[in-house]
């Protein structure tokens, strides 16, 4: 830095000093701009994306855990017929949340932990393009998640006379299913836990549209130098076309939740029947996102295994290129496929055999998709590490799922799958056999380099085994209950259907599932206190984050890499092109400042959605108070606008391993 | 860890964000700005295809047809003029960038004030429409016609013109005189009448343009209207509102009295105030009453003229057949007794002018038939599916005008205080953006929505 800056510098340095002062968050509300790296405001107003990652995956284990405590309640209540373990509302609520939070608080936001850790050290990034913005989506989601489950206390506190005993409908929780048909969900037919179900989805909405906005903003603008597009690791692609999806899928419901809420709250008729609102709109609304939502959910997890593939296979991804453009395509196609969840609802001919072609269509890429990863594995030295297992686990039970999704293509036998376990059987395999032995197989691969441990290897092999053979004991007699027509979604059953046996097999799959899964938890949680250390690239790695030294320090890269080709820290271990690092600019590491009005909003948005439901309650004032929690959310916003970017610096170590702080030299003294 | 170092002031950090070249050549926050926008399209196009698909099912919006009078709903002369202030905004803000870049931080504060102030005129406008179309008030085909054959005709909003429709000839005769521009001005609903509980009170305004080269004259009045009964509703009170101007004749008082009753019985949800009008003038009568008679007995010739403005007073208030008939034949030089009281409030001036105006045109004129040639209830969220998706969606478009004003107020504030300088030219730009695709929104919602009526 010249004299001259420096100078203009300290000039402006008192102007500053006065701004500061004048600054919103010290006058108006009285919070100061947080600068502490430890403690739980480091962790609640941290802009660190690996921080922030940790916290989305910690979330999402949280939800993963109720959501399947929800998935055994409703396997409970199954396992033999005519069961009253539960009551047919209770039911309709646990298979509600079971299907809401597994897919918009569990799956999502452990793709977004990934997304979150891993994309800026993938692309040679110190951080996302906007930190603050970044902790925004965190305390969105984690508002979403709260307004979503806290029904779950109304409920009880409905159930034990507390709350709500006036109320014409009695469900506190959602009840209308994950995709909420209206007028099923409509204020004639649901109570309050369609407003809890409505306001939380909307809150998940803007937290995943901001997090989207964010990463291909990261992805598109701020790689090292040399790390072109087509050398990009595949999981960052996925998360470049996952975030597309998400900018294009999520405003269609979310305009139809708004519709549906002005339905509730003013008396609108947008699908008001008897005032000519269409069932059927919520329906295409409700699809145009749901389907691309599918494939939100299963790009990330084919990222992560076209990772994991590679590296213990010892062998390149076989046809990047390919791969790539096979996200892409499945990508544009998921958008033209919703109607094929409609076929029983009478579209016409011309639209079923389109939409028919067009679902057979996409099982092309993803077809490539699967014979790449085989080319991958093909006369590769592969080394069977757990996540290697899940992976290889991944790719068999998603392409059964897959299967099942190419026999509902066709319509006339989706007219006799629909609304049957078959269609249940199909989804998980490609949900559970698919996403989560895919995230899973991520958290045994990435999870060292999180926490700078290994998960214990043996628990490993036991999860993995009890995964995968509970997930099939569950889901696989589904096929058959559904084509000897066991409906979805049946509270019971009678006994003389021929249903008993297969879904007592299921229930006892679905605990066999579960210990599979809480044996993984209770691994991580170990792991991350006790677990046995390892060095920074424990397996091998091929890609950048592997190059950064575990635990990633705060700046991941002391000097921005330079990049000479794909897999390239791969090619630098055992090739020629090494990579290069760009000079020491001289001024330190900018890093940004923390800061509370992310989680400013966070509240306000909780509040806001708790409000609106006590408002559906007919509370008094709590019209007034979803009001105060929206305009908490804006005042967050606007002065978080306010407040700038701000920033420190940090000098990088100059000496390998001796991560020494800083101590402010004479240039950066007069600041 | 390391420690971190006091922070950094605007400018080194300006220079260091210059100095991170971005892969694309796009600031960050433009291309976040390019995806929030285009992510806004399919919140637009959701909420523009879901009318279209109604629009489509429901021409009339509404599953019965005819429900919903959509080209009587429009007011297409405000809406344009707002569309057309909506894109004049935009071309400030094209200038305000420009300005911005070249550093004339001076041109920008004038732009960007246009901007706001366009932007403030384009949500008056959707405040007025959204308050108009709620309240039903362009959702009346009126017919109104005077006793000497003359028609008022007219589908517009504020304004109903007064068509001669009649033989001129006879109307002429009928007036007495050669005049024919009468014009209402006004026809609103009263304050705090509620369209959807009826019967329902409005005021009206009539303008009456003098020949002999005066400036025209108005009065007021008031109409209650009653649905369920329309011929109870055809009452008429002249001169009622604002405060009454209180003109009666003695010898009809006990008349006025009981066609009073009339409308105060007709109208049985009117408004606090407009009762409050009636119970006034009642309790008056009686004092009325006697100082008439000197007043009538001392100045009956000088008073001559006036006495016309009490009868034509008086028929409107009590439209009967037998008063009518006999106004008719009134003419200037008849006298009858009569007085009036100035009216105790601070109104005391309208109610000279409008004795003013009574002095010099007794034309015979008297609103005193409203008919009702088509009701269409006014438009709100409940009433039909067209109103549902109208104001979500346009309520949607405002929301985002609303925001971009207060953005572009901010930067203006900021610019002041030296937060916002042409070093913040790519903010302005930001900015710039999200205007004209809210405005690229609007043409699209102005042409699917409003103009697509009219081919």
């Amino acid at each position: 830095m010249s004299s001259a800056t420096a100078e203009v510098h300290t000039t402006h340095h008192h102007a500053v000093a006065d701004k500061t002062q004048l600054a919103p968050e010290k006058s108006l509300l009285g919070l100061t701009r947080p600068d502490r790296h430890t403690g739980w405001i480091d962790w609640v107003t941290t802009v660190d994306h690996k921080k922030i990652g940790i916290m989305y995956g910690g979330f999402a284990l949280l939800f993963f855990i109720i959501g399947g405590i929800e998935a055994l309640m409703i396997r409970l209540q199954l396992s033999v017929p005519q069961n009253d373990l539960i009551t047919a509302q209770l039911y309709n609520q646990f298979f509600t949340m079971h299907g809401t939070t597994m897919i918009f608080l569990g799956v999502m936001p452990l793709s977004a932990a990934f997304f979150n850790f891993l994309v800026p050290l993938q692309i040679g990034a110190r951080d996302v393009a906007f930190p603050r913005l970044n902790t925004f989506s965190l305390w969105t989601f984690v508002a979403g998640a709260f307004v979503l489950n806290i029904s779950w206390l109304f409920q009880f506190a409905h159930t034990v006379g507390w709350f709500g005993q006036g109320l014409v409908h009695t469900d506190m929780a959602p009840s209308g299913g994950w995709f909420g048909y209206a007028p099923l969900t409509g204020d004639k037919y649901t109570g309050i836990g369609t407003d809890f179900w409505i306001v939380g989805l909307q809150i998940l909405g803007v937290a995943s549209l901001a997090a989207s906005f964010n990463f291909i903003v990261t992805i598109l603008n701020m790689r090292a130098p040399g790390m072109t597009m087509m050398r990009l690791p595949v999981f960052t692609w996925m998360t470049l076309v996952t975030s597309f999806l998400i900018i294009f899928a999520f405003p269609a419901i979310t305009i139809a939740l708004a519709e549906l809420m002005f339905d509730r709250y003013f008396g609108s008729n947008f699908f008001r029947t008897e005032n000519g609102g269409q069932p059927i709109l919520w329906q295409h609304l409700f699809w145009v996102f749901g389907h691309p939502e599918v494939y939100i959910l299963v790009l990330p997890a084919m990222g992560i295994v076209s990772e994991i593939l590679p590296t213990f296979s010892k062998k390149p991804l076989f046809g990047y290129p390919i791969i790539v453009f096979s996200g892409a395509v499945i990508g544009f196609l998921g958008f033209a496929v919703w109607s094929h969840h409609m076929f029983t609802t009478g579209l016409g001919k011309v639209a079923t055999a389109a939409f028919s072609l067009l679902t057979m269509a996409i099982a092309v890429p993803t077809g490539v998709k699967i014979f790449n990863w085989m080319g991958t594995l093909w006369g590769g030295r592969i080394k069977f590490t757990v996540p290697m297992v899940f992976s290889l686990g991944f790719i068999w039970m998603f392409m059964l799922g897959g299967f099942t999704g190419i026999m509902h293509s066709s319509a006339p036998a989706d007219a006799q799958q629909q609304d049957s376990y078959f269609v249940v059987a199909h989804f998980h395999y490609v949900l559970l056999g698919g996403v989560l032995l895919g995230l899973l197989a991520g958290l045994y691969f990435w999870v060292p380099k999180i926490f700078g441990r290994m998960l214990n290897q043996k628990l490993g092999y036991w999860t993995a085994f009890l995964v995968i053979a509970g997930f099939n004991i569950t889901f696989f007699p589904m096929h058959y209950l559904g084509l000897t027509g066991m409906p979805r979604r049946t509270h019971t059953y009678l006994g003389d259907m021929g249903w008993n046996l297969w879904n007592l097999v299921a229930t006892i799959g679905a605990f066999i599932l579960g210990i599979g899964v809480l044996l993984c938890f209770v691994n991580i949680v170990y792991t991350v206190f006790k677990g046995k250390k390892c060095d920074a690239d424990p397996w091998g790695g091929r890609t950048l984050e592997w190059s950064t030294p575990t635990p990633v320090p705060a700046y991941n890269f002391a000097a921005t890499p330079i990049v000479q080709a794909r897999d390239c820290f791969w090619v630098h271990k055992h090739g020629d092109k090494k990579i290069e690092y760009m000079p020491d600019d001289g001024h330190g590491i900018h890093m940004p400042s923390q800061s509370w009005f992310p989680l400013l909003c966070g509240f306000g948005f909780a509040f806001f959605g708790v409000s609106m439901a006590m408002m559906g309650a007919g509370v008094p004032y709590a019209g007034y108070c979803a009001i105060a929690g929206l305009s908490a959310v804006f005042l967050g916003v606007y002065l978080w606008a306010l407040e700038g970017p701000g920033g420190y610096h940090l000098e990088p170590p100059h000496e390998e391993g001796a991560d020494k702080p800083h101590d402010a030299p004479a240039s950066h003294a007069a600041h | 860890m390391p420690s971190a170092n006091p922070p950094l002031d605007d400018q080194l950090l300006e220079e260091i964000h210059a100095d991170q070249n971005t892969n694309t050549g796009i600031e960050n926050k433009k291309l976040i700005m390019w995806l929030f926008l285009a992510s806004d399209c399919m919140f637009f196009g959701t909420l523009i295809s879901t009318h279209l698909i109604y629009r489509k099912l429901y021409p009339f919006g509404h599953p019965e047809e005819g429900a919903v009078n959509i080209t009587g709903t429009f007011d297409i002369e405000l809406t344009s003029f707002s569309t057309f202030i909506l894109l004049m905004s935009s071309f400030l803000m094209a200038l305000a960038v420009s300005s911005m870049h070249k550093g004339a931080i001076q041109s920008f504060r004038n732009y960007t004030f246009g901007v706001i102030i366009f932007g403030l005129i384009f949500l008056a406008g959707q405040v007025y429409e959204f308050q108009h179309f709620y309240h039903g008030q362009g959702w009346y085909d009126w017919k109104v016609s005077s006793n000497a054959g003359q028609v008022i005709v007219g589908n517009e909003k504020n304004k109903l013109l007064f068509h001669d429709v009649a033989n001129t000839a006879a109307a002429k005769e009928g007036f007495g005189h050669e005049q024919f521009g009468l014009e209402l001005l006004s026809f609103t609903p009263a304050e705090g009448a509620d369209l959807a509980h009826p019967p329902i009170t409005f005021k009206y305004e009539v303008e009456l343009p003098d020949e002999v080269g005066n400036a025209p004259e108005t009065f007021y009045g008031e109409y209650i209207y009653n649905p369920t009964d329309p011929h109870a509703s055809q009452v008429v009170v002249l001169s009622e509102i604002p405060p009454p101007p209180v003109i009666e004749e003695a010898k009809e008082a006990p008349k006025e009295e009981a066609s009073d009753d009339t409308a105060k019985a007709d109208s049985g949800g009117k408004t606090d105030a407009s009762e409050k009008a009636e119970t006034t003038e009642e309790a008056e009568a009686p004092a009325e009453a006697s100082e008439t008679k000197d007043v009538t007995a001392a100045q009956e010739q000088t008073e001559a003229a006036e006495e016309h403005v009490a009868e034509s007073t008086e028929h409107t208030e009590a439209p009967n057949e037998h008063a009518t008939e006999k106004h008719t034949e009134d003419t200037h030089n008849e006298a009858h007794p009569h007085t009036h009281t100035p009216a105790p409030t601070s109104m005391a001036e309208v109610t000279k002018a409008a004795k003013e105006t009574f002095k010099h045109s007794n034309y015979g004129f008297e609103l005193n038939e409203f008919k009702q040639v088509q009701v269409v209830p006014g438009l709100d969220l409940k009433t039909s599916v067209f109103g549902s998706t109208f104001y979500v969606m346009t309520g949607t478009h405002g929301t985002h005008v609303a925001i971009g004003v207060l953005w572009l107020f901010s930067m203006l504030v900021y610019s002041y205080s030296g937060r916002l300088t042409p070093r913040h030219a790519v903010d302005v730009e930001i900015a710039g953006l999200y205007w004209h695709f809210v405005d690229i929104v609007w043409i699209v919602i102005f042409t699917v929505v409003y103009l697509v009526e009219y081919i």
